[in-house]
């Protein structure tokens, strides 16, 4: 029996829902990088009255290709892993899936609602306790209130925080504030998971129960899109995964072969 | 993060940038709407988290946030008996101007200094969660709705204190607060973007603020100046035709039409422009941060 039986209303309503689908067509996201020098008014203002010299510091602005031309399709049902080393464009990836970046050149169409879990303090008040946590996060999610409160026996259950819920949030380990954090995120299954790596900060019991979770979601043929610098994750849950460097997909298909590529 | 390179330092102005310029202006208002749209939409959001960021500040205090209207009380009392003996006026025809004075120009004056970190300050939501941007700014404005709320009591006490009962006239206080609300919204938009994008504005808008705190008839009475024949900085001040909106009917006064006009016209002026600005950086946003 699994302990997600409770869930089942939530997700037959994500179910009736459109079936979710990326779709990145030569997605170039660029970022113009602007130090405190760049970013003051002085600069610009100087640079204009003087024209020259300066002037070619404050418009010359140094852009960092983060992404760099990636067309990629992501269907319902598939478990994906970004790899890559630090600054290889993952975060960047998932940043642009939820929205938040626009892309400088390309497009992505993204059907379904997207849930990110890139930053675990979201919409996570110090003071407030659990339960008042639950329906902050839950809102900030789009969700009712009433939706939430509905919610909150099974949270509080995945939790397993029990009497903490009660308690400020300011007093939890990281590992609590985890637990906390993605039982909301995940408790109405979300059309499209984003992932940052952060799994590892919960202990072995949690990372199973979480692991579990995350196969449920893509089973009622959602989207997880996780990026991790641990391929033995990534081989354990993912069907498929992208390796990207520099910007680019360097590889992408299975999970076994691009690993295989990447170690070689 | 790999390939770096320097954009052209000046592109050549030709016909194909101004056809460009005009698209961005049609995409700029679709993008414009839906962001203000999708903001009061989600007014669930902005509303509890307006009122959670208040009460994140005195939670762990008995009288929370009438902590504010003591403080401001206090504020007001000083002000008031200090001066109104400077200037020889009596108590009762200084102090209630001075009171509603002070609570309206303190929502003003936070409401625009907040614009300057509404954007930064939300860092960590703007850039994991697509809301649209105005809800930040509809939170900041709300939360100091609820601030004004809580000085409204001394207000009332004002009123109670020295007997006088605005009547009717105190119903054209809600449109006036109306009016300056959405005032607010647009110089918010604007200041946020410009504060986000240049950080050392930030500073300069809260000196400007502070200039035009003196300017404005609030320490002191608006025909102390007339009298002097400096009265235009009455007349020619927006600030004091945005003040006199809320703050004449809660005196029991009629707004004057010149107040109304002006209230309407730098909507008229400055919501498009705000809108323009909003239209088409709203996407630049998150890479500022």
């Amino acid at each position: 029996m699994t302990v997600f039986a409770e869930y089942s209303p939530y997700q037959v309503a994500a179910n009736s829902a459109v079936r979710p689908r990326i779709v990145m067509r030569d997605m170039t996201i660029d970022y113009p990088i602007y130090s405190s020098q760049g970013r003051s008014l002085k600069k610009l203002v100087f640079s204009t009255a003087t024209g020259g010299q300066i002037g070619r510091d404050a418009s010359d602005r140094v852009i960092v290709r983060g992404l760099d031309g990636v067309t990629l399709t992501i269907e319902a049902g598939e478990r994906v892993g970004l790899i890559g080393h630090n600054g290889a464009g993952k975060t960047t990836l998932l940043r642009a899936l939820c929205g938040v970046y626009a892309p400088s050149r390309g497009t992505v169409d993204i059907t379904g609602r997207a849930t990110s879990l890139i930053d675990l303090s979201l919409g996570i008040q110090d003071e407030a306790t659990g339960y008042e946590n639950i329906r902050l996060r839950g809102l900030m999610m789009g969700l009712t209130r009433e939706q939430t409160d509905e919610l909150t026996p099974s949270i509080e259950e995945f939790t397993e925080l029990g009497p903490y819920l009660a308690v400020p949030v300011r007093t939890y380990s990281s590992g609590m504030r985890l637990r906390l954090a993605f039982a909301v995120s995940t408790a109405i299954s979300p059309e499209i998971l984003l992932m940052d790596e952060w799994l590892s900060v919960g202990d072995a019991a949690f990372r199973k129960k979480a692991e579990r979770r995350l196969r449920q979601v893509v089973d009622n043929s959602g989207i997880l899109v996780i990026a991790s610098h641990s391929l033995e994750l990534i081989e354990r849950l993912c069907t498929r995964a992208v390796w990207l460097d520099q910007g680019c997909v360097r590889a992408d298909g299975k999970v076994k072969d691009v690993t295989e590529v990447r170690k070689r | 993060m790999a390939v770096l390179y320097v954009t052209p330092r000046w592109r050549a102005p030709s016909i194909v940038w101004h056809v460009l310029e005009n698209l961005a202006l049609k995409i700029g208002y679709q993008a414009a709407l839906q962001d203000l749209y999708g903001a009061l939409e989600n007014w669930r959001i902005w509303s509890v988290f307006g009122w959670e960021d208040i009460r994140q500040r005195y939670r762990r205090s008995v009288l929370g946030p009438f902590w504010l209207t003591i403080s401001t009380a206090i504020l007001i009392g000083t002000i008031g008996f200090v001066f109104a003996n400077l200037f020889g006026r009596p108590l009762d025809e200084f102090f209630p101007n001075l009171a509603v004075g002070l609570i309206v120009w303190t929502f003003i004056r936070q409401v625009i200094e907040g614009a300057s970190d509404v954007f930064t300050s939300q860092e960590r939501v703007i850039k994991q969660v697509n809301l649209p941007l105005t809800t930040h700014v509809l939170r900041m404005i709300w939360q100091n709705l609820i601030i004004l709320g809580h000085n409204a009591v001394i207000i009332v006490a004002l009123w109670l204190w020295f007997g006088l009962w605005p009547g009717m006239a105190i119903l054209q206080a809600v449109p006036g607060l109306i009016l300056l609300v959405l005032n607010g919204i647009w110089v918010v938009w604007l200041v946020a973007i410009i504060c986000t994008r240049f950080r050392d504005v930030g500073p300069i808008v809260t000196s400007i603020m502070q200039m035009l705190f003196y300017f404005t008839p609030i320490l002191w009475l608006p025909d102390m100046m007339t009298e002097r024949g400096v009265g235009f900085i009455v007349d020619y001040n927006p600030m004091a035709h945005l003040l006199a909106l809320v703050r004449m009917p809660l005196l029991g006064q009629e707004v004057p039409f010149a107040s109304w006009a002006v209230g309407i016209g730098l909507l008229a002026v400055g919501a498009p422009l705000a809108w323009y600005a909003m239209g088409r950086l709203r996407h630049r946003i998150a890479f500022w941060l």
